[in-house]
């Protein structure tokens, strides 16, 4: 662990890491504190799995096609926006179960990428290390684009978060007082689905739903408003990140499944303190 | 709108859920600050009907106006409580929180103003749950939630309370403080319940509309406690869910043209 303080200042791709590890934290402790109250885990599973396809048609159309603009990462936001867009509707519409929905969703992307993939030139391993998270070769325009993600949630959050609180408390009430629900439910989607990119270039497709929800679940045991809930949320997915970092960095484990194991023991922690505290 | 107009006014509304015709010929007509218990029998309308009110449903005949306006138009000042908002016990929201969200729809973006956390501090004293405000609304009791829920529409400004069975999930001890909660609160807003309970209707309520696909209004005055017995069975406190609701043959006035289009 000494040896990542030590290279932190001589190795840039440390300070990125860092910096990408403490973007995606803010943004899963504020969307994942909604995710967990509300419910929708699956959502962000279904969002995260499906990016696959978007990574790999992305590939797909470069390597075949020579379009330079359409990198894996521009693929894996089109891909979460389109697929949030859709299960909104859908689920909205309330004509399919919404599990239904969201496993077909899930399994569906995954599958569409995974031939994707298959049909793309050459060897794939780059689109691979999105499968288990890649924070060690995040580069500065990745971060540009993090910082902008988490700008826009950060806005959205505080413009909406009156709205955000009753739709989850009770959407009819919501409705009924004159909430456009709606429009707040797309916004949720779009949300999720923005920090659910973040969190694929940290932990990677498969572990990105865990750093968005443990860190929220094991806030929600230590408070009792979801403000709150979203602070701590923060602060325990920032240390989880920069400590799960430092860990693995001496071993060469990797980083993004360090610090999901980490958010495990928080969360069993979070849980352990809320039975004392019951009684 | 004048003091002289009806807070509520139904004409021959009619409503289906595709081939199933739910309400037929509904008229009645409620005044400012009555207290009004619905009663009638299980799939008799009266979730309908409230959803009629609250502008969810639109009738297949006849009109809906409530405070002088389409339902939709007039969705921010109708208060609507249900029986009981399904929730998840862990949610972490504050009796504050709970009561401001009536303001939801009328605050700026971002967090509320303070004028917003007096208004919601004065509905809870209406509620006389003053010094509730940073409780857990998951800790409360089903009576002491139900008084949150009636703060968070007087703090939306509402001007007609509809209650769906609000006692339905209360112990009997707090059951007679809400009657006497809704009775106090009608010297501001008018007020309609779905009841099953006849000492609300007569210890309570100023009129009762019977809700059996068809419906009738009645001042208190006019109907005796024998009428109840008769209707729903000696000293029953409960009204039974059968068809015997006591103003109405419902078979005969189903079958009844419609008025809201010329008898078709």
């Amino acid at each position: 662990m000494l040896s990542f303080f030590s290279d932190l200042w001589s190795y840039p791709f440390l300070a990125c890491a860092v910096l990408a590890a403490v973007l995606a934290a803010v943004a899963a402790g504020l969307t994942g504190s909604l995710v967990v109250v509300r419910r929708s885990t699956y959502l962000a599973g279904a969002v995260s799995h499906s990016i696959l396809a978007g990574l790999g048609l992305a590939r797909l159309l470069q390597r075949r096609f020579g379009i330079g603009l359409l990198t894996p990462m521009t693929g894996a936001v089109l891909a979460a926006l389109a697929v949030a867009l859709l299960l909104a509707w859908l689920t909205t519409r309330g004509k399919h179960r919404p599990d239904t929905v969201l496993s077909a969703v899930w399994t569906g992307g995954m599958a569409l990428g995974v031939s994707f993939v298959a049909a793309t030139p050459g060897y794939q391993d780059d689109l691979m290390s999105y499968l288990f998270g890649s924070l060690l070769l995040v580069s500065k325009p990745d971060l540009v684009w993090m910082a902008v993600a988490d700008v826009v949630i950060l806005g959205v959050m505080a413009m909406c978060y009156n709205r955000f609180l009753a739709i989850a408390f009770n959407e009819e009430l919501a409705r009924l007082r004159g909430v456009r629900t709606s429009v707040y439910e797309v916004v949720y989607h779009v949300l999720t689905a923005l920090t659910v990119v973040l969190l694929v270039r940290v932990a990677g497709i498969v572990l990105a739903v865990a750093l968005l929800t443990l860190p929220a679940a094991a806030a929600g045991l230590l408070t009792r408003r979801l403000d709150r809930m979203m602070a701590v949320a923060v602060l325990i997915g920032i240390g989880v990140s920069l400590f799960g970092l430092a860990l693995s960095y001496g071993p060469g484990w990797p980083p993004g499944a360090t610090i999901v194991e980490l958010a495990v023991i928080v969360y069993l922690a979070a849980a352990g303190i809320h039975r004392l505290k019951r009684g | 709108m004048p003091v002289s107009e009806p807070v509520i006014e139904v004409s021959d509304v009619c409503f289906a859920y595709g081939r199933q015709e739910v309400l037929h010929n509904v008229s009645f007509r409620i005044a400012a600050n009555a207290l009004v218990a619905v009663v009638g029998p299980n799939g008799g309308g009266k979730t309908t009907l409230l959803k009629l009110l609250l502008g969810e449903l639109t009738p297949l005949f006849g009109s809906v106006r409530v405070l002088g306006v389409m339902p939709g138009e007039a969705r921010t000042r109708v208060g609507y409580v249900p029986q009981a908002v399904p929730f998840d016990p862990r949610f972490p929201l504050s009796v504050s929180e709970a009561v401001l969200m009536g303001r939801v729809a009328k605050s700026r973006f971002g967090a509320y103003g303070r004028e917003d956390h007096r208004v919601a501090r004065e509905a809870l004293e209406r509620v006389d749950l003053a010094g509730f405000e940073n409780r857990a609304f998951a800790e409360l009791s089903g009576g002491e939630r139900q008084r949150v829920l009636i703060a968070q529409a007087l703090a939306g400004g509402s001007e007609v309370l509809l209650l769906d069975e609000p006692v339905a999930n209360v112990d009997p001890e707090h059951t007679s403080h809400l009657y006497e909660l809704f009775k106090k609160l009608t010297a501001e807003v008018t007020v309609m319940m779905v009841s099953h309970n006849l000492s609300v209707v007569t210890g309570h309520a100023t009129h009762v509309l019977c809700v059996n696909r068809t419906a009738g209004l009645h001042a208190i005055g006019e109907v005796a406690s024998a009428t109840f017995t008769e209707a729903f069975g000696g000293s029953l406190t409960a009204i039974r869910h059968d068809a015997n609701c006591h103003v109405m043959d419902p078979s005969a006035a189903m079958h009844a043209p419609h008025h809201g289009c010329g008898g078709s």
